[in-house]
């Protein structure tokens, strides 16, 4: 810094892009961390990071790296998809030449910091120590914690298409909006090209994959996929899928971790072997519904130790936007996490279900070359009061995802004792007994038991059978 | 899902320790400095979940005589103690104190108790103990490394680095004390407890893995 020529209007100092031109950034140091140190540009919209070692002896391809991450690799500068991929990272969008190497960031959205002026970090929701240090108003409910674990997913998964690895996804690499919903992903200078960089960094305790702690494995997209199964499963459960009471070394409190996260990583849920459980009452994971158990599994009790059989990002992806189809608000008002995955009761606060029955809507899609003939797909939609309806619901093969057409297609309705299904956008016919009648658009029908309603006329255009639940 | 709250933690704790010269050499500004930097120090903590989550902070004095001002306390709890300068300095006392804090406040590794991750602790003194402190230092040397991450940092002219070098392998020397050193000493001091509580080594024989020292306080070999 000491090259950089002082500009005397308000002390700023210069730096040089990689194109040749000139940006302005205040000498204060903004933050510090283990790499780099950053400051504000002129106008705060932006940051720059400053590496630390700027002798460029511990990686000297960071240059040719943060060149490739910056310009080739970069998702955000896609002329098409480009700005939605700008709220879920912070991606740099600058190499910085002079004084020294370094990065330039955008500036973290408003929205990412508390009131009092914290980062939020993802770490801060998933514990319920450190969620109690944040405000009412700021904590969101679980229903923000699902949509966290989807945008976490989404981000991973993105990478992950481009051939990429992040090679340190962790609580804090997220920043994250339990209100709104969602995350946007930082420190991405360190990315890993798989086979061209080598990563360096071994990753965040508790969330280095079991091969890499061993000394098995380098961080990849493998031992990426490890650390997106922890953090969806705190993310949900607020509490460390590994992290129990199981001893396993009394020599150190350094080696017990490195056994109890690397060769002896044993799943606190594990059904054969109990010996990790915490002590004291917690809900379990079966709990999130058959999509996220069936992952859950994989992840933590069958293939913990067999790196290649991990859920891919896109797996994750899907079970959680599927179990946005099972998930049901608490009836009590004072509940904080108001909303869960139907069941008997609520996790949050023990509030049985409401009373009067809840209609559940079994999916059936048309058999490929038969015609009029419809499979049970084994997948349901709980039904609550004003639930919308979307072209994912009404077609068997219209995915969620970022580019999914966002139009409400139908909703539904509790009212004075009935339910009701309202169709705003849907071609959408009432099957009983055997007759087909139109239900036309801005009308309603109240729901029945045993009712069969085809979503749409159209080429794969789903049935739903209607079940009315007294008790899950 | 907040019945997990009724579930145990197992959550390790990163016990930091900081030995602090208050002799009357401190008086004035660098004692002052000393006290924002304590209040520095634990704010910006307060700022990393994790470290709310595992970090556990004990202050003990030295001047004319040693105390341990503040138990090892969660940062949530952590009261600043009141810090004044005064007196001889009384290092050899101090490092008995943060012995017997090692051996009775540290949680041990055992068959049925998940320990404490290793102990940071930073001992900063800017002159020469008073008291006898060679036996002590030995004692505690022993520890260092191996029980203990312990970092000492002489500050001004006066201080004697070799004594430190008696203590542990880990000495740094901070020529100027103006309150701009202080403050950028407890930055670092921050930015080592937050990594500590972040990055471990796994190796419980390698000192833990601490982000370089700002450009005013040099390492010495």
């Amino acid at each position: 810094m000491a090259k950089a020529r002082k500009k005397s209007k308000k002390n700023l100092l210069e730096a040089t892009l990689a194109d040749g031109s000139t940006i302005l950034y205040e000498p204060e140091i903004l933050g510090e961390g283990s790499e780099g140190i950053v400051h504000f540009t002129e106008d705060k919209k932006k940051v720059v990071k400053f590496y630390k070692d700027s002798n460029d002896s511990k990686d000297p391809e960071r240059r040719r790296r943060i060149e490739n991450i910056v310009y080739k690799y970069n998702p955000t500068r896609n002329p098409e998809s480009g700005d939605y991929w700008k709220s879920l990272y912070c991606w740099p969008t600058a190499v910085v030449v002079a004084p020294r190497l370094g990065v330039l960031v955008p500036t973290y959205p408003a929205h990412f910091f508390t009131k009092d002026g914290r980062e939020k970090k993802l770490s801060w929701f998933i514990s319920p120590r450190t969620r109690n240090l944040i405000s009412k108003a700021e904590r969101g409910d679980w229903l923000g914690h699902l949509k966290i674990a989807i945008m976490m997913a989404r981000a991973t998964r993105r990478l992950h298409s481009a051939g990429l690895a992040h090679s340190d996804l962790s609580y804090n690499n997220f920043l994250a909006d339990p209100v709104i919903g969602t995350v946007t992903m930082i420190d991405l200078d360190s990315l890993v090209v798989p086979d061209v960089y080598p990563p360096n960094v071994a990753g965040t305790p508790g969330l280095i994959a079991p091969e890499v702690i061993m000394g098995k494995g380098a961080p990849s997209i493998r031992t990426d996929l490890h650390a997106l199964a922890v953090l969806v499963y705190q993310t949900l459960l607020f509490r460390h899928p590994l992290r129990g009471p199981k001893i396993n070394s009394t020599l150190s409190a350094e080696e017990d971790e490195q056994l109890s996260m690397g060769a002896k990583a044993l799943f606190i849920e594990d059904p054969h072997d109990q010996s990790n459980r915490p002590q004291g009452t917690f809900t379990s994971f079966e709990r999130l519904g058959p999509y996220l158990s069936e992952l859950v599994t994989k992840s933590f009790i069958k293939y913990l130790h067999m790196p290649d059989n991990r859920p891919t990002a896109a797996d994750w992806e899907q079970a959680l936007i599927r179990t946005t189809d099972l998930i049901h608000p608490c009836s009590n008002d004072r509940c904080e996490l108001k909303w869960f995955v139907y069941g008997t009761s609520c996790p949050g606060c023990g509030q049985k279900m409401a009373h009067h029955p809840v209609p559940l809507l079994q999916f059936y899609k048309e058999q490929n070359g038969k015609p009029g003939h419809f499979i049970n797909e084994r997948r349901q939609l709980v039904v609550w009061s004003g639930l919308y309806l979307y072209k994912w619901h009404v077609f068997d093969h219209i995915r969620a995802g970022e580019n999914a057409d966002k139009t409400p297609q139908g909703y539904f309705r509790y009212h004075e004792g009935q339910w009701y299904f309202f169709n705003l956008e849907m071609d959408a016919q009432l099957i009983e007994k055997g007759i087909q009648k139109t239900i036309p658009k801005n009308q309603s029908i109240p729901l029945q038991q045993g009712q069969q309603i085809r979503l749409s006329t159209e080429r794969r255009g789903r049935i739903v059978y209607v079940q009315m639940i007294k008790e899950p | 899902m907040l019945n997990l709250d009724k579930m145990e933690s197992n959550q390790r704790r990163l016990p930091v320790y900081l030995l602090l010269d208050t002799s009357g050499s401190m008086h004035g500004q660098p004692i002052e400095a000393l006290r924002q930097g304590v209040k520095y120090l634990i704010s910006s903590l307060k700022k990393e979940p994790q470290a709310i989550e595992t970090a556990y902070l004990s202050v003990i004095t030295f001047s004319s005589t040693a105390k341990q001002m503040v138990p090892l306390t969660d940062l949530q709890s952590f009261r600043e103690p009141q810090l004044d300068a005064n007196g001889t300095t009384a290092l050899g006392e101090a490092l008995k104190i943060l012995e017997r804090c090692l051996d009775t406040e540290v949680k041990k590794s055992t068959a049925t108790q998940k320990g404490d991750y290793k102990p940071l602790v930073f001992i900063l003194t800017d002159g020469v103990p008073t008291d006898s402190w060679e036996g002590p230092a030995n004692v505690i040397k022993q520890k260092a490394g191996k029980l203990a991450n312990i970092i000492a940092v002489g500050c001004g002219p006066d201080v004697d680095l070799n004594t430190l070098k008696k203590i542990t392998e880990i000495v740094l020397h901070m020529e100027s004390y103006q309150p701009d050193d202080f403050n950028q000493f407890f930055r670092w001091v921050s930015a080592s407890v937050s990594m500590a509580s972040q990055k471990f080594t796994a190796d419980g024989e390698k000192p833990a893995q601490l982000p370089p020292p700002p450009p005013t306080i040099q390492i010495v070999p």
